[in-house]
């Protein structure tokens, strides 16, 4: 979360949104316990965590936004920068690994156009480079598309789900 | 007792046709081996950034205490020494030194050794603690009293290097002022 | 706290062979303590809780399949423990293997180097070589300032939280977390945002590694280069125990020092980082005269015959009364003793004063209330923010018994009306009162209305500089005597003193040590220029040096040895850490030879230890007291 963007965005948070992480709040005994779903709440939003919004939910769960910002961090699925309309992670364990995950991310790397991890030219997809196990060891090689796991692929299959992912869902994420 | 004297005497008849071996020092000098541990040099890399990075690992390991070291922070900008520290003070106390050359062992980046120098003589106490400015070589190879060396050892003579726009000795690199003005009449630019 | 608990409920436990009693609840870290086995440790810290992230105090316990952390394993009774095992040392080696798989290896440039655990372990348990080349390492940014006082170094972090435990436990700012996860892990602030904190400075202290430095030691020495002394941190009238690190003449960093009493090991930046100060160049080197001629310099000798003379000739001309002695709370116990003796003895003069602000009415009681027994306190109020500020430690302190201790702390503010607190303290029990000076007179009315109410109850009086409470408990006042003894004529206060001296009714001062405060005032000038002979002992240049007809260098607490006081009452050490760059005597035996010359004897020798005796002969409470105990001043008062 190095390189997220330095400008502030001066607008503040949508008030449903706001509303929700303090629906949130109540649900839980810990305060703490909330900052994931609320995390989620911003995210499923802004598409990803600007600085100030975890600053916003830090104030709405009265904890420090660094507290905020060592959870968002910690995790693989929220996102401190703007990413595509539908990101793409590829699992690079032991198990995908010996399945051929290196030779899958290398194909959709060059079928997306994305050199390492990125976004590609069209803004179709964010290519999260290596994220650790997903929990699909059973089907490897998998890679996760927004919200949803697409197991034992081989490229042309990888291919054919996400053609039709930008063709069914060109507006955002798909779940969730 | 005869014997005796004609044994003398044949060894004196004998070197009577050999050449002196006594040379006329300090103007002839004799080789110094490969290996001698003279007065120390403070080394440079090849682009002029200087080797010590201050970390004064050599004055640990001295077993007289002779050498002193104050560390400060690089600028960036103009840097001494690669990385983020070097020695803005380097002192030796020459009297003090017993050669051993631990102080060389102990260094990390090979910035110190000992080199050739064996004159080590002066008037004053104070001339003979070395400061920066006497032990840093003014650039790779160059040695600012050039000395025979042995055969194969130490590096070359070559023409001293007029330090360049660049020069790393720019700056606050410089060691204690005024304490040590040239002695008049020896060779070589300056007294050690 | 093995010690407190009855012999009964102690649990028995072997470690590496030896038999142990500890007690109950404690960690198999203390018991390793106790029986005398090192366990080698970089997440745990005593004065933090236990979270076992760096698993280097793993040890065998009988009956356990896997090894244990020693630091967050809980003693219990024929526990076997072991430290020593082939499985331990594996481990150990490994595990630092581990540790060190992406570490720099810079320690010839890091301020830690030579007194730091990472290498210190390694050279004990670790690895002799690493199987990872040094060009594979994965770097992270190097000297990050995170404030003006802090610099990180992410390499050589090893993610131990002490850090993130300390501002969590200690402070409680929470200004430091881990971000990222796995090999980016990184110590870091909210994005990037400077630290605010007053207690930065403990931060390089806890960190085991070289991964948080200060900025103002960065690269001044090596640990080799370092002499260490024991002594006070001279900045307030806490009275923090410090080790003074020195290089030759210079102080290099002040280093905390466990005093569970006082300073709990903790220190503040203000405290930590003043030690610049003591190393100013412009210091008064030699004794001056202002002569026929000018002013020049004199010898010794010459400064201390032109001083006695000219006192002696101002006190027969006008009598004793026509003098002013003003000392200052930077002067250790003996040297305020001795001033005071001087003044009211040999110089005969009933004028003298050590503080701009009257202290009409003082006594032992305000400082009822000790540091540590704020913890014991049930309520704690403080008066306004200005105790806080004056001795910035006691914010910690409040901090650990509200949470540790779950003590009331009740911060008020102004106006202090004791009905308007009064209604706020609640329940039974103990309540302590903690004020600055200034607001001296409101707590002792809550003092008052609270013991009238049945309540046992203490005040903490915080005062400004290191030895305030010192010369105030020996009479370095008109209007007392050493001992809180009422003076039978009392003299002038400080400023009427500086005032008669401008009206020229006092003819001559003798000034020792001035302080800050006494320095900045406008009346010391013109009160200098108005007295005919001005006898002036100070370490630093300024308007009592340069008006001066005879100065005499004097020394900074650094350069002292002796005893200072602290608000509590508790008499603290200060020993010499740095040699003066003069080698005249100390300011002790200054005030002995003044005496001398001008025909008196304070029958003390120039070490502070009998003039220590001496004292305490006068004042009571003080004896035996020097070895960092608080007097007890009750049979006194």
């Amino acid at each position: 979360m190095s390189d997220r963007d330095g400008a502030v965005p001066a607008a503040d948070l949508d008030p449903a949104v706001v509303a929700r992480i303090r629906e949130l709040r109540t649900l839980y005994p810990l305060a703490r316990s909330a900052v994931l779903p609320a995390l989620w709440a911003v995210q499923d939003r802004i598409g990803y965590l600007p600085a100030w919004s975890e600053e916003v939910v830090g104030r709405e769960l009265g904890l420090l936004p660094a507290d905020v910002a060592a959870v968002a961090s910690f995790y693989s699925m929220y996102f401190g920068r703007p990413v595509g309309r539908h990101v793409i992670q590829v699992c690079q364990n032991v198990s995908c690994a010996l399945r051929g995950a290196d030779d899958l991310l290398d194909h959709l790397r060059g079928w997306l156009g994305v050199d390492g991890e990125g976004e590609s030219p069209d803004g179709a997809f964010s290519l999260e480079g290596t994220v650790e196990c997903l929990g699909a060891c059973g089907g490897g090689p998998m890679m996760q598309v927004d919200r949803y796991s697409y197991e034992s692929l081989t490229p042309e299959r990888a291919e054919a789900i996400l053609t039709e992912i930008r063709e069914t869902n060109p507006e955002g994420p798909v779940g969730g | 007792m005869f014997r005796e004297l004609m044994g003398g005497m044949r060894i004196t008849m004998r070197e009577m046709l050999n050449r002196p071996i006594t040379i006329q020092y300090p103007e002839e000098q004799r080789p110094v081996p490969p290996r001698h541990r003279g007065r120390h040099i403070l080394h440079r890399y090849d682009n002029g950034l200087e080797k010590c990075i201050g970390c004064e690992l050599c004055a640990g390991a001295c077993p007289v205490g002779c050498i002193y070291v104050q560390a400060a922070e690089n600028d960036p900008e103009h840097p001494v020494s690669p990385g983020e520290r070097y020695a803005v003070r380097y002192e030796i106390n020459l009297l003090r030194c017993i050669y051993c050359g631990y102080c060389a062992e102990a260094c990390p980046t090979e910035a110190i050794t000992l080199g050739p120098r064996l004159d080590l003589v002066d008037y004053k106490r104070e001339r003979l603690v070395a400061t920066k400015d006497d032990l840093l070589e003014a650039w790779p190879g160059f040695q600012p009293l050039p000395m025979a060396v042995a055969k194969g050892g130490g590096p070359a003579a070559s023409q001293p290097t007029p330090l360049g726009a660049g020069s790393t000795h720019d700056g606050p690199a410089g060691s204690a002022p005024g304490l040590r003005p040239p002695i008049p009449g020896r060779r070589g630019p300056g007294p050690l | 706290m093995a010690d407190t608990a009855p012999a009964s409920e102690l649990v028995t436990l072997e470690v590496d062979g030896r038999s142990v009693e500890v007690a109950p609840g404690s960690l198999v870290w203390d018991a390793c303590e106790r029986a005398g086995v090192f366990v080698p440790v970089y997440c745990a810290h005593k004065k933090l809780e236990p979270v076992a992230v760096c698993r280097m105090c793993l040890v065998e316990v009988q009956g356990m399949p896997k090894l244990q952390p020693a630091c967050a394993t809980r003693v219990s009774p024929g526990m076997v423990v072991r430290t020593a095992t082939e499985q331990v040392r594996k481990f150990r080696d490994s595990n630092l293997e581990f540790l060190l798989l992406n570490h720099p290896l810079d320690c010839p440039v890091c301020d830690r180097g030579g007194e730091c655990d990472l290498q210190d372990f390694t050279q004990r348990y670790g690895p002799g070589q690493s199987r990872q080349s040094i060009t594979e390492k994965v770097h992270f940014n190097k000297a990050v300032p995170l404030s003006d006082k802090i610099i990180l170094d992410q390499e050589r972090c090893i993610l131990c939280w002490r850090c993130v435990r300390y501002y969590e436990e200690i402070t409680g700012e929470r200004e430091i977390v881990l971000q990222e996860r796995g090999v980016h892990t990184l110590v870091d602030t909210f994005e990037h945002q400077p630290l605010r904190s007053e207690f930065q400075g403990n931060l390089p202290e806890i960190c085991p590694v070289g991964a948080l430095t200060h900025a103002k030691y960065r690269f001044r020495a090596r640990p080799w280069d370092l002499r260490r002394t024991a002594s006070i941190c001279s900045h307030c009238s806490y009275g923090c125990s410090v080790f003074v690190d020195a290089r030759e003449d210079q102080v290099a960093r002040y280093a905390s020092s466990d005093n569970p009493d006082v300073d709990d090991s903790w220190l503040c930046d203000r405290g930590r980082y003043s030690f610049p100060e003591l190393n100013r160049k412009d210091r008064v080197l030699s004794p001056e005269a202002a002569t026929a001629g000018g002013r020049q310099v004199v010898s010794y000798q010459d400064a201390l015959g032109r001083a006695a003379g000219q006192l002696l000739r101002v006190g027969s001309d006008n009598g004793g009364e026509a003098i002013g002695v003003i000392g200052s709370d930077l002067m250790t116990n003996e040297e305020a003793f001795l001033l005071q003796w001087l003044a009211r003895d040999i110089i005969g003069t009933p004028h003298l004063g050590h503080r701009l602000l009257p202290a009409p009415e003082i006594s032992p009681l305000d400082f009822e209330l000790g540091i540590a027994e704020i913890e014991e306190c049930d309520q704690v109020v403080v008066l306004g923010p200005l105790p806080e500020q004056l001795a910035p430690v006691l914010t910690l302190r409040l901090f650990k018994a509200g949470t540790k201790r779950a003590r009331k702390i009740l911060r008020v503010e102004a106006p202090f009306t004791v009905a308007a607190i009064r209604k706020q303290v609640i329940g039974e029990g103990r309540v302590g009162v903690v004020a600055a000076e200034s607001d001296r007179e409101a707590a002792l009315k809550l003092r008052t209305a609270l013991t009238g109410a049945g309540r046992r109850c203490e005040v903490l009086t915080l005062m400004e500089r290191v030895n305030s409470r010192g010369c105030q408990d020996l009479g370095l006042l008109p209007g007392w005597l050493p001992g809180y003894r009422r003076a039978p004529s009392p003299g002038m206060e400080l400023p009427d003193i500086l005032e008669a001296a401008i009206a020229g009714r006092i003819k001559a001062l003798l000034v020792v040590n001035p302080g800050p405060d006494l320095e900045a005032d406008p009346r010391l000038e013109a009160a200098l220029k108005g007295a005919e002979v001005t006898v002036v002992v100070a370490a630093f240049p300024g308007v009592a040096s340069r008006n001066a007809t005879v100065l005499l260098p004097g020394r900074t607490i650094v350069e002292k040895a002796g005893t200072v006081t602290n608000a509590e009452g508790r008499v603290q050490r200060v020993r010499t850490a740095v040699e003066p760059k003069f080698a005249f005597p100390s300011d002790l035996k200054i005030l002995g030879d003044l005496a001398r010359a001008m025909g008196g004897e304070l029958g003390a020798q120039p070490l502070a230890g009998p003039v220590y005796d001496l004292l305490a002969r006068a004042v009571p409470a003080y004896r035996g007291a020097q070895a960092g105990l608080r007097p007890r001043w009750e049979a006194t008062a």
